[in-house]
């Protein structure tokens, strides 16, 4: 783990994204907030840390960040949350579907072969996502993919909400996050 | 000259009959506004009153306006009184009020379809949540502060006030709290989660994992437009789901605090409007309701209250009334998320008239 660590925090014009800076804050020394709109000019390679915010709406109604995707360099350690989660999965030819009844504001538990097991979780979706391939999968919840890495890119995500106050313990995500990155 | 009040502290109320009133110009905006004023009348108290759309005024253009007013307005107090609302209907001599029926500016099919449209939005990921708000007006022609006087006691609440203005006036019943600034403390205590008197009180509210959901999100949602203020301090979720007992009606609420040194002008242009009326993602939901209400809002669900040096209080302006020369205009609504039963919103959007003479088609 390098000590002042650079973290990119891009937002989907969402409104827990302060909520998710002040998470990243727990572990990281700085944290640059940009719009999505904003990600083609901006340049990432002073960040060791890249964060897709959740966001409203579906992962297909942010064209520009999935072209982004796909042409980022495989070593760019991104860490993705609820709809960043789902963006990636469509990078990766997995599918995003609707969720029904969606779980807004609500908790339920993992079920992880890591010390996430068992934690509560707050999830907010209404899309769930599947065909994840390229991934494994580090915890579910209702046989949902909760907390997932890429199997070759240096990509991880969750589809709960770690920054939420409902979440309980997510200290031990972020342990994981340190020593991944 | 017709009074100034707004609530103080323990049931106590500012009240003031010398005032001079300060009205944001269309020209600037309401930061630029408050900025002024904070530089010119830093220590005198003022009231202030703040409307819903004052930061985000482009989405609702196209709504219909029921009365024209300022986005923002500040009564400087030159001289005021600390008083119970006993010792103010004590001031000057205080009469009956007629009444009229209040009618309901949209049918209740109209309503449930609304509801059922927003749940289809949720569940196609376009939001967790949303307040969908409609207006009642009565053709009432009576003194408002007679009228503020006369139903104060219809709605408990700690967050009451009555604002004059040259072509209206604001009688608010508020038991909402949008912000209290005192020293470095900043505090929230958004109100979701409700329950008609007649039903099963407060253990049916407490039991209902929707209600729960629904202020939930919008804790999560107040931390982060708290936590957008400051980098070095982080927003505490201080109390979880507090009983409200009104009434008319109870509540559930929340309380979420921050340590802050930023001024009221900084701090309201980042979290207005509240997060308990808006809905969440806020962006989001803001531009569904500029498209869902035909009605823009103005004073309805924007702040009303004090402020003096660096420290404020505001209300949440729900329980609201304002009047007009032909009319009188109350306005309710309901946190939609996707697990409301349509029925059961329109009953709570209802009951939120309190003892009021409504009616609807």
């Amino acid at each position: 783990m390098k000590d002042n660590l650079k973290v990119i925090l891009i937002d989907h014009d969402d409104s827990f994204t302060f909520n998710l800076r002040h998470w990243l804050f727990d572990f990281a020394d700085e944290v640059t907030i940009i719009n999505h709109r904003e990600v083609s000019e901006q340049n990432f390679s002073q960040f060791d840390l890249v964060v897709l915010s959740p966001g409203p709406k579906h992962p297909q109604d942010y064209p520009h960040i999935l072209t982004w995707l796909n042409k980022v360099s495989p070593e760019k350690p991104i860490f993705g949350v609820c709809l960043g989660m789902q963006l990636m999965t469509i990078s990766a030819g997995g599918q995003v579907e609707s969720y029904s009844p969606p779980l807004h504001g609500k908790t339920s538990n993992l079920i992880s072969g890591s010390n996430l097991n068992n934690l509560k979780v707050a999830r907010y979706h209404s899309l769930k996502c599947s065909g994840l391939k390229q991934f494994d999968i580090l915890a579910e919840s209702d046989d949902l993919p909760m907390w997932i890495q890429h199997q070759e890119k240096k990509w991880m995500a969750v589809q709960f909400h770690p920054e939420s106050f409902l979440t309980e313990n997510s200290a031990r995500l972020q342990h994981h996050i340190k020593d991944w990155i | 000259m017709l009074p100034v009040i707004c609530f103080f502290e323990n049931e106590t109320y500012i009240y003031s009959t010398d005032y001079v009133l300060h009205l944001c110009p269309d020209s600037i905006s309401a930061t630029d506004f408050l900025n002024r004023i904070e530089k010119e009348f830093a220590d005198e108290m003022k009231v202030v009153q703040v409307n819903f759309d004052a930061y985000n005024f482009e989405p609702t253009k196209h709504q219909t306006r029921l009365y024209e007013n300022n986005k923002a307005s500040v009564f400087i107090l030159k001289t005021f009184e600390i008083l119970s609302l006993t010792e103010i209907a004590l001031k000057q001599k205080v009469n009956t009020s007629s009444s009229a029926p209040f009618q309901l500016l949209v049918t209740k099919n109209e309503f449930l379809e609304k509801v059922i449209q927003i749940k289809e939005m949720i569940a196609a990921g376009r939001f967790y949540q949303v307040n969908l708000t409609y207006a009642f007006k009565a053709l009432l022609k009576t003194n408002p502060f007679d009228f503020f006087l006369n139903h104060q006691a219809n709605y408990t609440g700690n967050y009451k006030a009555f604002l004059p203005f040259a072509n209206h006036s604001v009688i608010s019943f508020s038991p909402e709290l949008f912000l209290e600034k005192k020293g470095l403390t900043l505090k929230t205590e958004p109100i979701k989660g409700s329950i008609s008197k007649n039903e099963n009180s407060d253990t049916d509210l407490l039991k209902s994992a929707k209600e729960q959901a629904e202020l939930s999100m919008i804790v999560d949602l107040l931390r982060n437009d708290l936590n957008s203020l400051e980098t070095k301090s982080s927003a505490q979720v201080t109390k979880h789901r507090q009983v409200m007992n009104l009434n008319y009606i109870q509540h559930t609420y929340s309380e979420v605090t921050i340590q802050t040194e930023k001024n009221m002008p900084f701090i309201l242009e980042k979290m207005m409007p509240g997060g308990s009326i808006s809905g969440c993602p806020k962006k989001e939901s803001l531009i569904a309701i500029s498209e869902l209400e035909p009605t823009a809002r103005s004073i309805y669900t924007g702040g009303i209250g004090f402020w003096q040096k660096n420290d404020f209080k505001l209300n949440i302006a729900i329980r609201t009334f304002v009047q007009t020369e032909e009319a009188y205009y109350y306005f309710a609504g309901c946190g939609i998320v996707y697990d409301s039963n349509p029925e059961k919103e329109f009953e709570e959007l209802i009951n939120k008239a309190g003892r009021l003479n409504v009616q609807y088609k």
